[in-house]
């Protein structure tokens, strides 16, 4: 027997305390972020820090038939491909009339994976080569070089590259 | 600051405990002549006993992602304050929702337990409850990930290699443990034990880029919260060493 009264409501309150001790659920908010996107801003060539915009711009990515949505005009943000070193966007400009202009995009960098917690695994970012950016079609470029503002990638609270045309 | 609330509440955890224990021995003392010889004798009475967690043992043998032994060995002090000791080495290997690890070491824990069970004569049983302090060495190593996918627009892949992937040694960890349980004796000077453990985590060396999702000894640690919680069996052999009052 257990002959004292306060011995009892210690070793009770453990087990009380072990079955408290429930975990809760491991679920990811919704609001945590995850890998952020690439945000370019469109400026002009002669003088970089003013915005240009260019109204009908469609991109598409390569290798990936989903839509990039394209919400303003000086002001692109695009998904690279986090499981790669590099990513591939098609630039269409005056898509669909006769002075249709396509410039193939490649963007260069490295991958770093940052862990976020247990219910919300791993996000990635990215770390620009030294040569960021790279044009592969060689004749009749509309964009004419780029400018990094950012070279890490870590959140999509600012652009990171700028694309003088 | 923290933890010095910490071990305030231990000290007078016990020792309001205590203080209460000696009150009742009083008592008896007062009422009955008798008690205070066979407690003398009792006194004199030491067990040292050891034994190991039979299921641990078990999934061993059974689990392909688990590997790990436990050995426990308690010694009586004083008629009913023993001090307490478990020494245990894991290897376990865990999908954790997204993440894909594998954690291994090796863990001592030591305190005391003090047994409330008031025997009849010749019996060894104990209801007890208990304090340990508890220290782990271990490793981390993320075998895969799949990155945190919200309006995903690349097809998801599993990450093998590469960033984030990979061994983190050299960790550490230290926590304390309460514990409340029961011993019986089932055959002689063998005993079958079970016991659950609040435990809480002091500190532990957070691995680089991963986080200590496991620990052997103190097992999942959740987010945001430093209790743990585990329970464990075990199956030991009592060795009772008499010394003769001269």
């Amino acid at each position: 027997m257990i002959n004292n009264k306060s011995d009892l409501i210690i070793f009770s309150s453990i087990f009380f305390l072990f079955y408290l001790s429930c975990e809760k659920d491991d679920i990811c908010l919704s609001e945590t972020h995850g890998t952020p996107k690439l945000i370019i801003r469109m400026v002009n060539k002669e003088s970089p820090l003013l915005y240009k915009g260019l109204e009908g711009l469609l991109i598409k990515a390569i290798g990936n038939k989903n839509p990039i949505n394209i919400e303003s005009a000086d002001s692109i943000t695009l998904p690279l491909n986090p499981f790669k070193n590099y990513t591939q966007f098609e630039f269409i400009k005056n898509q669909g009339n006769e002075n249709e202009n396509i410039d193939t995009v490649q963007i260069n960098y490295s991958v770093n994976n940052i862990y976020i917690n247990r219910a919300c695994s791993y996000k990635g970012s990215f770390i620009f080569n030294s040569n960021a950016l790279t044009i592969i079609n060689n004749k009749n470029k509309w964009i004419e070089g780029y400018i990094i503002l950012k070279d890490t990638i870590k959140n999509e609270e600012q652009a990171h590259l700028a694309l003088l045309h | 600051m923290k933890n010095k609330l910490i071990w305030l509440f231990c000290i007078s955890f016990f020792g309001i405990h205590f203080s209460n224990l000696a009150q009742n021995q009083k008592e008896l003392i007062s009422n009955d002549s008798i008690k205070i010889k066979s407690d003398s004798l009792i006194k004199n009475k030491y067990t040292l006993r050891f034994g190991f967690n039979p299921i641990k043992t078990i999934l061993s043998k059974t689990e392909k992602n688990f590997n790990g032994f436990e050995f426990v060995s308690d010694f009586n002090i004083l008629k009913n304050i023993y001090i307490a000791l478990e020494l245990g080495k894991e290897e376990k290997t865990k999908q954790s929702e997204q993440i894909n690890f594998s954690t291994s070491g090796t863990y001592i824990k030591l305190g005391i337990n003090y047994n409330m069970y008031k025997n009849w004569k010749g019996m060894n049983n104990q209801i007890y409850i208990g304090l340990r302090l508890a220290n782990s060495l271990h490793k981390q190593i993320v075998n895969s990930f799949y990155l945190r996918n919200i309006n995903f627009f690349w097809d998801d892949e599993i990450i093998t290699s590469g960033s984030g992937i990979g061994l983190r040694e050299n960790l550490n960890s230290s926590w304390i443990e309460f514990i409340a349980g029961i011993k019986a004796q089932v055959l002689k000077n063998v005993y079958i034990g079970f016991s659950v453990r609040l435990n809480r985590l002091m500190n532990h060396k957070k691995p680089l880029n991963f986080d200590n999702l496991y620990i052997p000894g103190f097992n999942k640690k959740t987010e945001e919260n430093v209790f743990g919680a585990g329970f464990n069996y075990t199956i030991s052999y009592s060795i009772p060493l008499k010394f003769k009052k001269s």
